[in-house]
């Protein structure tokens, strides 16, 4: 897994490429939380997402929680379709805000409801 | 607080990072920097964890567990550095191999986990498995953790259930369900618009712990294709859901995928009973395959003869020894899993005769067990429903242990209503004991009409459709010589056997249908309807379908549109069980009891008021009862008769009157609907009706 993070005024804007694991999982997380903790808001770029597990799945999860729970936007970018069917077929892919870019995410932050 | 401090390792075993474990839980469960494992056997001498590569399925180490690693007769590890996700296990047992003596271990196997939470091997339903696998099922770890988003269980009371009895892989497999995951957990969630629709509030599934369709498959020379084992009564892992069903079992994630359902199915209001096999397990007799507890304990597992042969009351080889302490509180640990991991609602047990017998086969009058889940309070609010009959001969039904917890299918229920339904003379007095809840079986036990599941059909036998479309079974398909399946079938084909082109026979099939699903839908009890039922599904004659996964035993979902008479009608059945609270009240009535608007609870009738015929092919009854609502009283009649009879009503009190809620005997579109009727009514040839009391505005 590769992670890159750039920072926005409205939001970090994280770039994942690789496999969700439970295998990295945890870095993922921690790497996430800590960009989270010092922006007003992440984006979460996941186009170059391959495997994507229950760990995985768990990850986004926690994130959301997170977000949630410090009044921070998260918002999924460009989510492949396999992995948009697993967050659907166990029920938590309308949690989420999911947008098809980068670009319309960042747009998004910007309107006053988010 | 920081984590627990025992958690480091003490040493290596086969270069793995290892400690002995706590004991509880028993499978494999997820800890900090590990897994812990821990398995039973009481008569093992050596027991070794044997760890796979999940990916490639080849060999990763084999942990011989030292004695130290054993309290009691239980062994447990927790092995530190494991992917969860990576890796697959088993356990090589030895000890004695003395059949006569009860023992068949054999260190050449690995064996299943009985405790594994999750099954590989089958991950893909009908994926060609590979035959030359040894070890075909092994487990694995899944996240136990789970977002239930405050997900609570309905707890709908018991007499307000109306249960529909589902296939997972059926209801959504046939390609007119239009779902994006057919045959799935998923694809239940798709279709719950249709349950909510036809107004059911409770599913009852098929086996959906892990079972290996193809067990006893083989080619099928009649149909040229593959006999399967497609109900899944032959349970492979009780702790796990079968992966074959969840559209990421291939991903492993078929824990999420069937919570996922549940909570789907709670958000809807309807209810989720599992229909749970413990009366025998898949390794099947003598001959049968050593793929967990043959191997684990068989003396301790399975019922055996003095001679150490396996006792059989299941039909399937074997008998899980329920009432061994330790394989009861396996049992019991597997319910309270189910409730408290996935949050099922109720079981219904198959075979559960067998689950009152003792080590040597002998019914019990105070059954462990039986006693055990009954009293559990993890499963205080759990619906029970035993199959109270056996494959052995042992024959329950109204006798059945319940603690004043379990209901019971109520197979007297089914045979009744079709013998009266086919025309069978002189039967009115039994339908009525019937439509009373059948007090006959559960009154003197001080049981009420709860205790009876009622049902006509259910996936053992015809479905409706075919139970008004054929005289015999038609299980040629099966390549038995249709010797399989019951004869007893009590079924009327209404003049041609099978498939006709015939108006007035299609049409008195619809009749008879409808007939049936009022009878469900007023008697006292819990009712039950077959998945399909509502819109007319055949299965072609077939009787004992378990081995068929095509397009007959599917539900094919254009039916709806082509069958739009019968669901109407369906829904409009249930609809009426849920607006009358009279005809779920959680008590046998009685004639003698003050009802509402001066009838008793029941009062029954002929062609004249009060004058029942009880040796006629004609019932009628009011049932009565005050609600804080206000009154709430309906007549009910049935003519299984050739002959419309024209009747008297019951006299309507002043500023009231009877108006039609439903006539099985009108034209369609207009057997529906509150239309004041006069006081001599024509109840059709074969027909039902169901009339309301409403006041006169």
């Amino acid at each position: 897994m590769n992670l890159s993070i750039t920072n926005d005024p409205l939001a970090a804007v994280a770039a994942v490429t690789g496999d969700i694991t439970h295998a990295v999982s945890a870095e993922f997380q921690s790497s996430l939380l800590a960009a989270l903790k010092v922006s007003r808001g992440l984006v979460l770029d996941c186009t170059g997402i391959g495997m994507f597990t229950s760990s995985g799945l768990r990850s986004l999860l926690l994130l959301h929680r997170e977000a949630t729970g410090s009044g921070k936007p998260f918002v999924l970018a460009s989510v492949p379709s396999a992995v948009r069917d697993v967050m659907e077929v166990t029920g938590f892919w309308d949690q989420f805000l999911a947008l098809p870019t980068v670009a319309e995410a960042l747009v998004a932050l910007s309107t006053p409801t988010l | 607080m920081s984590e627990r401090i025992d958690l480091y390792p003490t040493g290596e075993i086969a270069g793995w990072k290892v400690r002995p474990g706590r004991v509880f839980p028993y499978g494999a469960s997820l800890v900090p920097g590990g897994i812990h494992f821990s398995m039973f056997s009481g008569a093992a001498t050596s027991c070794s964890l044997v760890l796979f590569d999940k990916a490639t399925r080849s060999l990763i180490a084999e942990l011989p567990l030292p004695d130290s690693f054993r309290i009691g007769d239980v062994w447990s590890v927790v092995v530190f550095g494991l992917n969860p996700e990576t890796f697959e296990y088993g356990y090589r047992l030895d000890g004695p191999n003395d059949p006569p003596a009860g023992h068949r271990f054999d260190k050449t196997k690995i064996l299943l986990d009985p405790w594994a939470r999750a099954v590989s091997g089958r991950d893909i339903w009908g994926a060609p498995p590979d035959w030359a696998d040894p070890f075909p099922y092994r487990g694995f770890v899944v996240p136990e953790d789970f977002d239930w988003l405050g997900d609570r269980s309905p707890e709908i009371a018991s007499e307000d259930l109306v249960i529909y009895e589902m296939h997972v892989r059926g209801f959504t497999r046939h390609s007119s369900s239009g779902v994006k995951h057919p045959g799935t957990y998923a694809g239940v969630v798709e279709k719950i618009p249709h349950l909510l629709d036809l107004g059911v509030n409770c599913v009852e599934l098929l086996p959906i712990f892990e079972f290996d369709e193809f067990e006893l498959s083989r080619q099928n020379p009649v149909t040229g294709g593959m006999n399967m084992n497609y109900w899944g009564y032959s349970t492979v892992g009780f702790f796990a859901p079968k992966a074959g069903y969840a559209a990421t079992g291939s991903a492993g994630m078929q824990v999420d995928e069937l919570k996922a359902m549940v909570r789907a199915l709670h958000a809807a209001g309807i209810e989720v009973v599992l229909d749970v096999v413990f009366n025998h397990t898949c390794e099947g007799d003598h001959r049968g395959p050593s793929i967990s507890f043959r191997g684990l304990d068989n003396k301790t597992y399975y019922m055996l003869a003095p001679d150490g042969s396996y006792l059989n009351f299941s039909g399937c080889g074997n008998s899980l020894n329920c009432n061994n302490p330790v394989v009861r509180q396996m049992v019991v640990d597997c319910l309270r899993f189910w409730v408290s991991e996935f949050h099922i609602d109720g079981f219904r047990f198959d075979a559960a005769a067998i689950l009152g017998r003792d080590p040597w086969g002998g019914p019990m009058v105070n059954p462990p067990l039986l006693e055990s889940v009954a009293a559990d309070p993890v499963l205080k609010k759990c619906k029970l429903i035993a199959e109270a009959w056996d494959a052995g001969g042992l024959y329950l039904l109204g006798s059945f242990p319940n603690y004043g917890r379990f209901a019971e299918w109520n197979g007297k229920f089914r045979d009744d209503v079709r013998d009266f339904l086919r025309g069978e003379p002189d039967r009115a007095g039994i339908l009525a004991t019937r439509l009373s809840g059948s007090p006959d079986l559960y009154e003197s036990s001080g049981r009420g009409p709860q205790a009876s599941i009622n049902f006509v059909t259910c996936h053992d036998g015809f479905t409706l459709r075919d139970l008004v479309s054929y005289n015999s079974k038609h299980n040629e398909a099966n390549d038995e010589g249709n010797r399989d399946g019951i004869d007893d079938n009590r079924s009327w084909n209404c003049g041609e056997e099978g498939q006709t082109s015939d108006g007035e026979i299609s049409a008195l099939r619809l009749r008879q249908s409808k007939n049936v699903l009022l009878s469900l839908m007023v008697a006292r009890g819990i009712p039950m309807i077959l998945m399909g039922d509502e819109m007319g599904r055949t299965q072609g004659g077939n009787n004992n379908a378990y081995c068929h996964d095509v397009e007959f035993n599917w539900l094919d979902w254009s039916l709806i549109d082509r069958e739009s008479e019968l669901f109407r009608f369906a829904r409009q059945a249930i609809a009426i069980r849920h607006a009358h609270p009279v005809l779920r009240l959680p008590r046998h009535p009685s004639g003698n009891a003050s009802g509402a608007l001066g009838f008793p609870e029941v009062s029954w009738h002929g062609r004249q008021p009060f004058q029942p015929e009880w040796d006629s092919r004609f019932v009628a009854a009011v049932f009565a009862a005050e609600f804080p609502a206000g009154p709430d009283v309906v007549f009910y009649a049935w003519n299984s008769g050739w002959n419309g009879e024209v009747i008297s009503l019951p006299p309507a009190p002043q500023g009231f009157r009877w108006t039609v809620e439903a006539n099985t005997g009108c034209p369609p579109t207009e057997d529906l609907g509150a239309v004041p009727c006069a006081a001599n009514f024509l109840i059709g040839p074969r027909s039902s009706v169901l009339l309301s009391l409403m006041k006169i505005e």
